[in-house]
């Protein structure tokens, strides 16, 4: 038997499915014939690959599906700049009223404002080093 | 019947692609086996095969009816999201057979479903599936080599691992 007659065998030789027959001559054939050997080889690990595989059988499917679509992307994003900018605007605020104030002390207000400079340049080198991790992270694609 | 249960879901699943509505086709076929008359009893020969018969059969008319988009592609994405267990390598080369089981047609992922996960006889597939016997060897070799190709396609993109 030439390839040509052994390769659509393949499959049934895998799943013992052929006579003895034919399974005595597609066995003489691959001892012979590299490529119809490395076909066999590639389906019977691809057969017990999906016999190992993992069904999800609960809702976790439907729930990456909702994860990911454009609507819950966008109201995330939209969540996420309105905290943002809503935090900014009350951090602001705060401030402009506490420097304002005219009975609080010039030094205390200098303090005030050398710790809170502070925690912002140690809240911004934080979240530079953090960006930086992200950014050359090669495994930040993989799902665990 | 409690036996079978769990594959005849897999089953509707790897064909709808819906856990949910996977449970309402395994519902609906527990019902039609009860009121089938003529129906194998569980435990007698052939009752598996009939059962995920029913299935294949209501899970692809709700394909037809709803005229549902294939939603396997969401399996890949959640697949071994649940298992800290597996090693990495294991849950990447899991998700890109998912992702190459979800780019073939509905027709030949089932057939390699029900040979390869389900572990049915040709005789069996071709009972469930409805088709001639003497085509099930030369269906299934046609869909794992298209199998094959899609996943050496996915495994040879940037950032795979090599290898089958």
């Amino acid at each position: 038997m030439d390839c040509k007659h052994v390769e659509p065998l393949v499959s049934g030789y895998l799943d013992r499915e052929l006579t003895q027959q034919e399974s005595q001559q597609v066995r003489i054939h691959l001892e012979t014939c590299d490529s119809c050997q490395a076909l066999y080889s590639d389906l019977r690990q691809l057969k017990e690959k999906t016999g190992g595989l993992d069904w999800p059988l609960a809702d976790t499917a439907q729930l990456a599906a909702m994860e990911n679509d454009l609507f819950s992307r966008g109201a995330q994003a939209s969540g996420w700049l309105l905290m943002a900018l809503d935090a900014l605007l009350l951090v602001a605020f705060t401030v402009y009223d506490y420097l304002s104030a005219p009975d609080v002390p010039g030094i205390l207000k200098l303090c005030f404002v050398a710790f809170h400079l502070g925690l912002a340049v140690l809240f911004v080198m934080v979240l530079r080093q953090r960006l930086m991790t992200y950014r050359n992270d090669k495994y930040r694609n993989v799902k665990l | 019947m409690q036996q079978i249960t769990p594959g005849a879901l897999h089953l509707a699943m790897q064909i709808t692609g819906s856990h949910d509505d996977a449970l309402d086709i395994l519902q609906n076929a527990v019902v039609k086996s009860l009121e089938h008359r003529n129906a194998p009893r569980p435990g007698e020969a052939g009752y598996k095969a009939w059962f995920y018969r029913v299935v294949h059969n209501l899970a692809i008319d709700w394909l037809r009816r709803e005229n549902k988009i294939d939603r396997h592609a969401d399996i890949a994405e959640s697949v071994a999201d649940d298992d800290p267990a597996q090693t990495l390598a294991t849950a990447q080369r899991h998700r890109t057979l998912h992702q190459a089981l979800a780019a073939l047609p509905l027709v030949q992922r089932e057939i390699i479903c029900l040979k390869d996960f389900h572990d049915f006889s040709y005789a069996e597939i071709a009972d469930i599936m409805a088709i001639e016997p003497g085509t099930v060897m030369s269906r299934l070799h046609r869909a794992r080599l298209a199998l094959r190709e899609k996943y050496m396609a996915l495994e040879n993109t940037p950032g795979a691992e090599d290898g089958l």
